[in-house]
């Protein structure tokens, strides 16, 4: 079975027809090949409900590249994995010398296109991080939704300011990485330590 | 001599006699690092006598002498009697109080030795102790063992690889008060020739900074009974002299200021200026910097016989720092450790390289504890404040250039200036004479009209000089512009390069897309797109060669170009049939016009890809097409603006149109090379291209191209 988690290539030297975006295809339902990086930001920030892997390029030209994609995306979420692949490295512009560009963006991995089995990397690469984002919180929340669609709606938590927040609300904030969102992400997790401690949960 | 011993090394002679040719490929690196290991010994001095080298004979001999701490039993069979040992230093510092940072190589002293001679008597005296150690190694009666060991095959199982080394031991009393280390050696390995010792002098003082003194001194003699002036010779870095231009900066501790250089366009003067620095940088530095002129760089060599000018060095605490205290024996081996050489690709006429260039940086553990060498002594460690400390030296430079170009430019103008002023004066001089024929006596008129012949005679050798000067000036703007174009050349064969590389991995894809996906229905359209795809890709191959090839070609034409009467050429004869059969209706106003040296191929490329680019643009145009190409001169820029009425460039990708690759027309088969050449091109001329609002309305493309004519007309 193709696999829900949306994966948007944000690259301008990639076609559609590529050996990249049909072995993407073979695998997954939603695959997205937007060649702007501006579009392609517009896209992420705007579906940041969704479950979303990033393959994204460095070089776009003289515009936005991909480290100003990367840090613009990191303002809104950590949640959405990001791949970078960017053409064999030019004289200069080498890993080495960006790679602090990449400190604290946390990328979740780096492909050099064009190098010999790059593709089968950078498929391998892409299902790690669909098992990452299956491993997260909001991730969690979600299946139990679609597992339990009449909880969605009910209110399971409630803010320091008294507002209530159902599966659905939180989930939102979870992915959105609000203050609300984080602070219930390590109150549910400190929560599910301290049940498990107690004796009062099994997993 | 109290009662010998016997101290054994135990190890295979052939292979650790060639490590020790690996290590030390030279008698000048193994004299630097016996120095450098007395220096870590916490030695104050340390002489280096040579005796009777010159025709060797069983009195030749070199000593090594220091007041160093010295060494006792444990540390001669456990450090200097261990081959390559990794315990030699675990610390990276010589005992308090020096506190000296280790400069020598680990383990590698012993092999420096045996480089210089067969036969080696080693005697050291630790502080406070009165027993001497002495220890003999005679490496000629393993020479033939050696010879064996190198002739082995080695299924020779009879062979016994390793032998035991004898090492004659003995100990001597000595009074409390000497202490160090002494290596006498013997059996020389080579003669030393006058030159040799001065040569290696000079090379020692490089370990030492000419600008900061040691906290505890370290002072390095020579000395030789065979030569004259070399007794007991004090080795200094100064050979400093004849420099062209000589700067110093310093700093102030208490104000935290560090002085920099600043090249005053007004003035002239390359003044001294100072900014603050913070904690957390590089911390402040002494340097100074030491240019030479072809002139003064030949006083330098003859008057410092063997020494080189050869770039920056940092010296830490008045001794030289690990990467640069490699004795490299030839040249081009040496290593551009701080990036010098590698800016002057980037424009080769006013750069200075590392070879007209002494500099001196002084830094202290206090002020610069953050600067630090790697570990594997060739480099330094890759951090915020090496890198500042590295764009600082490279930013002093950079003002001086601007200083020595314009000086240059002063020197140049004065000559002209002289030679004008010479030929006035001759001119005057020519009429004095006439107004003193008009009264001249017979006799005198007939000298004169000797003196007047000898005036022309002059006056026409001097309005030659200013000619041949032009001429000499002219000829060195074509080299200049040729050499630009070459220079930027190494820019695009590494674009080029790249888009090779990126054009093969997508054919490369499209191969492996049929092998993974063929033979499946759903992807039959697919099939065909990357059959197309491939085409494409291969046409983007052909033409990012025929580009290089273009460069090939045109080395050598470099012609003076009218501007004016080149672009009216183009537009009125090359390309007028090709604008009647489209229909097209342009107009070519070019103001002014300016002569410049360029090669016309290149400069006609730029014309060619833009008429091209608006030829496509135009086709799907219903109603009158236009081309327009207009000119003129703005200050020391000549703007030219070249515009169309077609379908214009997409606002989303005006960003990269200039990309290599980017193209919009591959279908018909555009491979991106177009704008890319157009923008190469111009920027080898120094000049600039940018897309700006369109000129005719509604959709349309207008580039603006800017030449300045400082750079191609009149600079040298």
């Amino acid at each position: 079975m193709k696999s829900d988690v949306d994966v948007v290539v944000i690259h301008d030297d990639i076609k559609e027809h590529s050996l990249i975006i049909t072995n993407l295809k073979e695998l997954y339902n939603n695959v997205k090949l937007i060649d702007d990086p501006e579009e392609g930001l517009n896209f992420v920030i705007n579906h940041l409900t969704r479950k979303t892997i990033v393959i994204l390029d460095i070089d776009f030209g003289n515009g936005l590249n991909g480290y100003d994609v990367l840090e613009k995306i990191r303002e809104h979420s950590f949640l959405v994995e990001v791949i970078i692949l960017s053409a064999q490295d030019l004289p200069g512009t080498s890993l080495l010398d960006k790679i602090h560009q990449l400190f604290g963006l946390e990328a979740f991995d780096y492909i050099v296109r064009g190098k010999v089995g790059y593709d089968d990397l950078l498929i391998e690469s892409v299902n790690r991080a669909k098992n990452k984002i299956k491993n997260n919180i909001a991730s969690a929340i979600d299946e139990w939704v679609i597992e339990n669609n009449e909880d969605k709606d009910k209110p399971i938590y409630f803010s320091s300011e008294g507002e209530a927040f159902s599966l659905n609300d939180i989930s939102n904030e979870v992915r959105n990485q609000t203050e609300i969102g984080k602070d219930f992400a390590e109150k549910l997790n400190s929560l599910t330590i301290d049940l498990l401690l107690r004796g009062k949960e099994k997993l | 001599m109290s009662n010998i011993k016997n101290l054994k090394f135990n190890f295979d002679i052939s292979s650790y006699r060639l490590l020790g040719r690996e290590l030390i490929t030279d008698r000048i690196t193994a004299l630097f690092e016996i120095v450098k290991n007395s220096y870590d010994a916490n030695s104050e001095n340390v002489s280096v006598k040579f005796f009777d080298v010159n025709t060797l004979s069983n009195k030749s001999r070199i000593v090594i002498e220091d007041d160093g701490s010295g060494m006792d039993l444990f540390d001669l069979e456990n450090k200097w009697m261990v081959i390559g040992t990794m315990s030699k230093r675990e610390t990276r510092r010589s005992p308090a109080p020096y506190n000296r940072r280790v400069v020598g190589k680990k383990g590698v002293g012993r092999f420096a030795v045996d480089k210089l001679g067969a036969k080696v008597i080693l005697k050291t005296t630790m502080k406070g102790s009165t027993i001497r150690h002495c220890l003999e190694t005679d490496w000629t009666k393993y020479e033939q063992i050696e010879s064996k060991q190198l002739q082995l095959s080695f299924d020779d199982s009879k062979f016994q690889y390793f032998t035991d080394i004898e090492n004659k031991y003995w100990e001597e009393t000595v009074e409390k008060k000497t202490h160090g280390t002494s290596i006498e050696i013997y059996n020389i390995t080579d003669p030393w020739v006058e030159k040799d010792i001065r040569k290696a002098t000079t090379e020692l003082s490089k370990l030492i900074s000419p600008i900061e003194t040691f906290d505890y001194p370290f002072n390095i003699y020579v000395s030789s009974n065979e030569y004259k002036e070399l007794n007991d010779v004090l080795v200094q870095n100064n050979s400093i002299g004849f420099a062209t231009l000589e700067v110093e900066i310093d700093f102030d501790l208490r104000r935290k200021k560090q002085q920099r250089l600043f090249f005053n366009e007004q003035t002239n003067n390359l003044d001294i200026i100072e900014s603050d620095y913070d904690d957390d940088s590089m911390g402040p530095v002494k340097m100074r910097l030491f240019y030479f002129d072809q002139n003064d760089k030949r006083k330098f060599n003859k008057s410092y016989s063997g020494a080189i000018i050869d770039g920056v060095k940092i010296y830490r605490d008045g001794l030289i720092t690990t990467p640069f205290a490699e004795y490299a024996l030839e040249r081009d081996k040496e290593r551009d450790i701080l990036g010098i050489d590698k800016r002057r690709y980037s424009g080769f006429f006013d750069k200075i390289s590392s070879r007209d260039l002494l500099g001196f940086i002084e830094i202290t553990d206090k002020n610069n504890p953050l600067i630090l060498e790697s570990t594997n002594r060739q480099d330094f460690v890759d951090n915020k404040q090496y890198r500042e400390l590295r764009t600082f030296i490279i930013d002093q430079i950079k003002e001086l250039e601007k200083k020595i170009s314009a000086q240059k430019t002063e020197e140049r103008e004065e000559t002209k200036s002289k030679l004008k002023i010479a030929h006035n004066d001759l001119q005057k001089t020519s009429a004095i004479i006439r107004a003193i024929r008009k009264i001249a006596t017979p006799e005198v008129k007939e000298k004169l009209t000797q003196v007047t012949s000898n005036v022309r005679e002059i006056e026409v050798q001097i309005k030659r000089g200013i000619s041949d000067y032009n001429e000499l000036e002219k000829e060195q703007i074509k080299q200049r512009n040729l050499f630009l174009s070459l220079m930027s050349l190494q820019d695009y064969a590494s674009e080029i390069s790249h888009v090779v590389r990126t054009s093969i991995s997508n054919i490369s894809d499209s191969a492996k897309f049929f092998t993974v996906y063929y033979p499946d229905e759903k992807y039959n359209n697919h099939y065909l797109k990357h059959a197309d795809h491939i085409g494409v890709e291969m046409n983007k191959l052909s033409s990012a060669i025929d580009f290089m090839l273009s460069y090939a070609k045109s080395n050598v034409g470099f012609t003076e170009i009218d501007l004016r009467a080149t672009i009216s050429d183009l537009f009125n004869k090359t390309y007028r049939d090709r604008f009647i059969k489209n229909d097209i209706h342009y107009t070519v106003e070019m103001k002014d016009s300016f002569v410049f040296t360029h090669n016309l191929k290149f400069f006609e490329d730029i014309f060619e890809n833009l008429i091209g680019n608006s030829l496509k643009a135009l086709k799907s145009i219903k109603g009158k097409k236009h081309i327009k190409c207009s000119g003129n001169l703005n200050g020391d820029m000549y703007e030219i603006y070249f515009s169309d009425n077609g379908v214009g460039v997409p606002k989303r990708i005006q960003n990269k149109i200039f990309n290599i690759y980017f193209t919009t027309t591959e279908s018909e088969g555009g491979a991106g090379m177009g704008l890319y050449i157009v923008k190469t091109r111009i920027n080898a001329m120094k000049g600039s291209v940018e897309l700006i609002e369109n000129e005719f309305k509604p959709t349309g493309t207008t580039f603006k191209i800017c030449l300045p004519l400082k750079v191609i007309k009149d600079e040298i």
